[in-house]
């Protein structure tokens, strides 16, 4: 075997685990606190990679604002889908899927009607343009700044929730937000700064993956599926369970696409099951209280 | 939740009496509408019975799996592969696809014994997700995304019931027996006990009942119906591909279900045929239907959190024209 293409494969796997982990790191937290699952995470995922693109059209192909403004435009469309809907029906867990799934189909026929059905991708431009040589291949840099943004924000994240007060309250809040509110914390303004901090997330993985592997309406159940297998294998609530499911998931890609083609999303889907089979509460998760 | 029901329960010789009427009606349909109108009707039932054995687990067990789509996605590929590839006979590949389809129904109601609530959910859609990738990555036995076309329907009297116009009618045979069997099967102590290991799983298992049993023929009689609604899908089709395994196709039974209200069995057949038709009226004016659909949802949601059957509306009438009957009967005495 190749060393450098058994290197670009270890990359890529991890890049990928990178998109995944900015991806489904907010939403785990969404899961973990709020115990909604955002059945339409993927297809904002694809929306904020839209108005990433536009940004970075208007601004001459300005990849960093591009990364920016999805954030910033998707934290706003998630603090207002909080505020409007899923706040008004929190009490069900069905009715909340139900409500992320009617916002899912009209999210992914509006991106449908602004791609016009295509896939497209960005072209950065200067310094992200760039690609680093890999024995006789290259890599791309925007790659790398991607699993390098992963890194930061995974440190970021573990650190706000294991140091800062608030940290102190999401934690608490995963294991009983009714005590929490109780204590006299405006839970209700924790929940919508931790949806909307799921939306920032989604919007620059929505840019940064639109780069990597281009965007369109069709990645949106994909991203989808994967953000929730990343759930699913961290255990909810869990920042650091998740990152390591989403190497453990972004490797498994990687390599099993490149030697097992043709069982591969089989062979993932199956290691999932079996996940949920033998640890129902995740790879780390710890044994949740029932409610 | 009201664990018995006060209004009288129909006999059986009457249920009987209906079903056939039922058979009678649906046999007249295809005199009356045009052919497409037919078509619309045999989807409705097709995708009404899988729904309604979502609604069987979620509303009477409490157990919300949106696997519905790919477990009757196996059935309809162990149809379509059994007729095309193997080339044995339609009851025989019906009977097989059943066996099979119940049988992965109660291994993963075994194996999904720990799982609850929205987990539960998860667990179901990536049963659903894992059928899919293998309906499309396994390309050596369901051909991918050219899926398997050709599917011959049964061959009764010398009639060959295959294609969509001829398949209504064993359709038009076969649903109402699967929701007058649904229907036996609620209201039957079965039915009452699944419904307390619905509210409460501990107390069940105090009083004496097996949970864990009760869950695993609940799941596998679900399966029943899934498959022989899929085998319907298949046979109506006369194809067989990717698409009919998507996870939309189990999203969309969560929402028939759901539309129609998720209390009762037969709210699932409202909601599809509200589904269906509202999405063959819309298409028709704009490409992005989905989203309107979308709205619609949302706003149902809201407006009915319960669906259409658990309206107040029909409490109220219900109501009222109870008010009015005692008047009636004293007058008369």
């Amino acid at each position: 075997m190749n060393l450098s293409y058994f290197l670009i494969l270890l990359l890529n796997g991890l890049t990928f685990a990178g998109l995944l982990f900015v991806v489904a790191s907010g939403q785990t937290l969404v899961y973990g606190l709020l115990r909604i699952v955002n059945m339409g995470h993927g297809s904002l995922y694809t929306l904020g990679a839209c108005i990433g693109y536009f940004v970075y059209k208007a601004l001459e192909n300005n990849w960093i604002a591009g990364v920016i403004a999805g954030g910033i435009a998707m934290t706003i469309i998630y603090l207002f889908l909080q505020w409007g809907l899923f706040q008004r029906v929190m009490s069900n867990a069905t009715q909340t899927i139900m409500v992320s799934l009617g916002i899912s189909w009209i999210v992914q026929d509006i991106v449908e009607g602004i791609t016009k059905g295509e896939s497209k991708a960005f072209n950065p431009e200067g310094f992200f343009r760039l690609s680093i040589p890999i024995g006789n291949m290259s890599y791309p840099v925007t790659r790398l700044f991607l699993l390098l943004v992963a890194i930061i924000e995974c440190i970021i994240l573990v650190l706000i929730i294991k140091k800062t007060k608030i940290g102190q309250i999401i934690r608490a809040g995963v294991d009983d937000r009714d005590m929490v509110s109780a204590l006299g914390i405006n839970i209700k303004a924790v929940f919508l700064g931790v949806f909307a901090f799921s939306g920032l997330l989604v919007g620059m993985g929505g840019v940064m993956g639109g780069t990597m592997n281009g965007f369109g309406h069709l990645q949106a159940s994909t991203m989808q599926m994967y953000s929730l297998m990343i759930i699913i294998v961290g255990g909810r609530g869990d920042i650091l369970g998740a990152g390591i499911a989403a190497v453990v998931i972004g490797l498994l890609y990687s390599f099993l696409t490149a030697y097992l083609t043709n069982i591969s999303m089989v062979l993932i889907f199956a290691f999932v099951m079996l996940v949920m089979i033998f640890k129902p509460n995740g790879l780390f998760g710890k044994e949740v209280r029932r409610s | 939740m009201k664990l018995l029901s006060s209004k009288k329960r129909m006999k059986l010789p009457m249920q009987l009496i209906l079903v056939l009427a039922a058979i009678i009606v649906l046999f007249q349909v295809p005199k009356i509408v045009n052919r497409f109108s037919v078509v619309l009707l045999s989807r409705i039932l097709f995708m009404g019975l899988m729904s309604m054995s979502f609604a069987l687990l979620m509303g009477c067990g409490g157990l919300a799996s949106i696997a519905q789509g790919g477990i009757a996605g196996i059935a309809a590929y162990t149809v379509a592969l059994g007729r095309v590839k193997a080339g044995w006979s339609y009851g025989a590949c019906v009977v097989i696809a059943i066996v099979i389809v119940m049988a992965v129904s109660a291994l993963f109601a075994i194996c999904s014994m720990r799982v609850n609530g929205i987990s539960f959910m998860m667990m179901t859609m990536c049963l659903a997700n894992l059928i899919n990738m293998c309906a499309l990555q396994w390309v050596d036995l369901t051909k991918g995304y050219n899926g398997i076309n050709g599917v011959k329907g049964p061959k009764f009297m010398g009639v060959s019931y295959s294609g969509t116009h001829k398949f209504y009618y064993i359709i038009a045979i076969i649903f109402p027996i699967c929701f007058f069997l649904m229907k036996r099967l609620v209201k039957s102590p079965y039915g009452m006990a699944v419904k307390g290991m619905r509210d409460n799983s501990l107390k069940m298992d105090a009083i004496g009942f097996n949970t864990k049993a009760i869950r695993v023929v609940l799941f596998t009689v679900s399966g029943f119906f899934t498959a022989i609604s899929g085998v319907m899908l298949t046979s109506f089709y006369s194809s067989m591909g990717p698409d009919y395994v998507s996870s939309k196709q189990s999203m969309l039974c969560l929402f028939m279900a759901m539309l129609g209200g998720i209390d009762h069995i037969e709210g699932a057949l409202i909601g599809a045929a509200i589904y269906i038709l509202l999405e063959n009226f819309i298409s028709e004016y704009t490409i992005y239907y989905s989203a309107v659909l979308g709205v619609i949802f949302t706003i149902v949601v809201f407006v009915l959190p319960n669906g259409i059957l658990g309206a107040p509306l029909w409490k109220v009438l219900y109501n009222k024209i109870k008010d009015m009957l005692p008047k009636a009967k004293k007058e008369s005495v």
